[in-house]
């Protein structure tokens, strides 16, 4: 469970980086690239939070 | 027993869970301090220095190779400078200072660096506030305001400064936590704040023009009405004091006494290279993207939106709140309180100072400031450890003799700043003759005072 946390935030931090290269390069509008952000940021907290609590 | 003794003696059980060295098992490996440095050094400050180098119209080559010599020479600093004592010596900045200057001047130094702290930590808020002000309709400082622009800026610094003392109190623990998680995502914040500016300043999606619109648009060479034209040897000199209490003067001997090597002092170029040159660039692309205004909070918000606002606001506060943390502990001392109350008054003297757009508007100019106020302490430091056994000095007459104060300590202190005070020098570059001074001159004391045999 801990794993698939990690892999969820590392996963959401990179969807973080693409969703603004999607925008520079024409594939995503500006404001589905600020949600997509901000969505990837959510599950960011969320999963590396879950990831960090339990910590061994 | 004098009131100072009173007080040195007080701040000696504060600290007293670090006074004796480090032992080989509490050794930490690499990739903690490669850790601690990225983490630390991609702060609510890079919002706005990276975009200040902007505004004081740097080229593109004087950014690029300022920024890259400056940290070069930051994390040679760190390795060649701070790691080797530290590691040698096994003890916090504190602890060795007290042996070499007494505990009456080393109890100075802490307050001193805890009315800096608090300073910076206003910094951090005010940063924040221009996150958080647009929600309220309030609109940032001018490049030119001192003093607070308007009530709704005095609330909303208060505010904010009133949420980050009371996280402060109610545990640093968690916090340190969550500033763990935030500053991956901090970072990444920079890097996609600028990517997103990219189309508004006209980069095409095949990048065949950036280095064109990086000439024409962003660090162009005109700096701002009313800012002062900035070359590469402000850029460099910058890159390298932003630091200076840390790696020339010591402050980080307390990260590195933990370092099996002193060789371990290049894993600050993580931090430099990320926070000091990648966020620095970021930044600088932001604020070009909102026709050069210095809005941190705008910039980010424009760029990435609401989580732009977020990012802004996050780094000042898992920034603002160590900063806190330190300077209530070395205020502690003063007055005996408890934690939670010396706290809530550190909380209350930074929001006072975060009021005053100029700690942020200001920010180059009071970093300059920091690093030269607490130099010439590192310099001491480095003239008794390395320098007095070679000349044949005795080290640690303070403590052997049970003196309070190092006179010889506090005269090089104050002359060293009285001298960089009148040096015609730009404030940028003035710690570095200033750090000779203080080295010669502690080691002439040194010579004309040492005991006869």
């Amino acid at each position: 469970m801990r794993k698939a946390a990690l892999v969820l935030a590392l996963v959401s931090l990179a969807a973080c980086l693409a969703a603004p290269v999607a925008y520079f390069r024409g594939s995503l509008g500006e404001d589905a690239m600020k949600n997509l952000f901000l969505l990837s940021s959510v599950v960011w907290f969320a999963a590396a939070g879950f990831w960090s609590a339990r910590r061994p | 027993m004098s009131r100072l003794a009173r007080l040195t003696a007080r701040m000696d059980q504060l600290y007293e869970y670090d006074r004796e060295p480090v032992q080989e098992s509490a050794l930490e490996p690499g990739r903690h301090f490669a850790g601690l440095f990225a983490g630390e050094h991609v702060a609510a400050t890079e919002f706005v220095i990276g975009a200040f180098f902007v505004l004081h119209g740097v080229t593109l080559r004087d950014l690029f190779f300022g920024l890259l010599v400056g940290n070069l020479l930051a994390v040679l600093s760190w390795t060649f400078v701070c790691a080797p004592i530290a590691t040698d010596t096994r003890l916090t900045l504190y602890w060795y200072l007290r042996k070499i200057a007494g505990p009456g001047l080393t109890f100075v130094y802490n307050i001193a660096n805890a009315v800096l702290y608090c300073i910076l930590a206003g910094a951090m808020i005010a940063v924040s506030a221009t996150a958080l002000g647009p929600a309220f309709g309030i609109r940032s400082p001018g490049l030119s305001d001192f003093f607070p622009t308007s009530l709704g800026w005095v609330l909303v610094t208060v505010l904010i400064g009133a949420v980050f003392t009371l996280f402060a109190i109610l545990g640093f623990e968690k916090l340190a936590r969550f500033g763990g998680l935030c500053s991956p995502w901090i970072f990444v914040a920079f890097l996609a704040g600028a990517i997103a500016s990219l189309p508004k300043l006209g980069v095409a999606p095949d990048l065949s023009n950036l280095v064109e619109v990086a000439r024409s648009r962003v660090w162009t060479g005109v700096a701002t009405e009313g800012q002062e034209k900035f070359t590469l040897g402000h850029v460099l000199f910058f890159a390298w004091f932003a630091n200076l209490a840390m790696h020339i003067g010591l402050s980080d001997m307390a990260l590195f006494r933990f370092a099996k090597h002193w060789g371990y002092g290049l894993y600050s170029a993580v931090g430099m290279y990320t926070g000091h040159m990648l966020a620095w660039i970021c930044s600088g692309i932001m604020v070009a993207a909102i026709g050069r205004e210095m809005d941190p909070g705008r910039m980010a918000y424009e760029a990435l939106g609401v989580s732009g606002a977020f990012a802004v606001f996050f780094a000042g506060w898992t920034t603002a709140n160590p900063t806190l943390y330190r300077a209530g502990l070395a205020l502690q001392a003063v007055t005996g309180w408890p934690r939670w109350k010396i706290t809530l008054v550190a909380g209350g003297l930074t929001t006072a100072f975060s009021c005053f757009p100029a700690v942020f508007l200001k920010l180059l100019d009071y970093v300059a400031l920091y690093g030269l106020v607490l130099m010439p302490i590192g310099a001491i430091v480095f003239a008794e450890h390395w320098l007095f056994p070679r000349l044949g000095i005795p080290r640690y007459r303070a403590e052997a003799e049970g003196a309070l104060v190092n006179w010889r300590a506090a005269l090089v202190w104050a002359g060293t700043l009285a001298a960089c005070y009148f040096m015609p020098l730009h404030l940028f570059y003035r710690w570095l003759p200033g750090y000779g001074i203080a080295l010669a001159g502690y080691v002439v004391l040194g010579l004309a005072t040492r005991p006869r045999t």
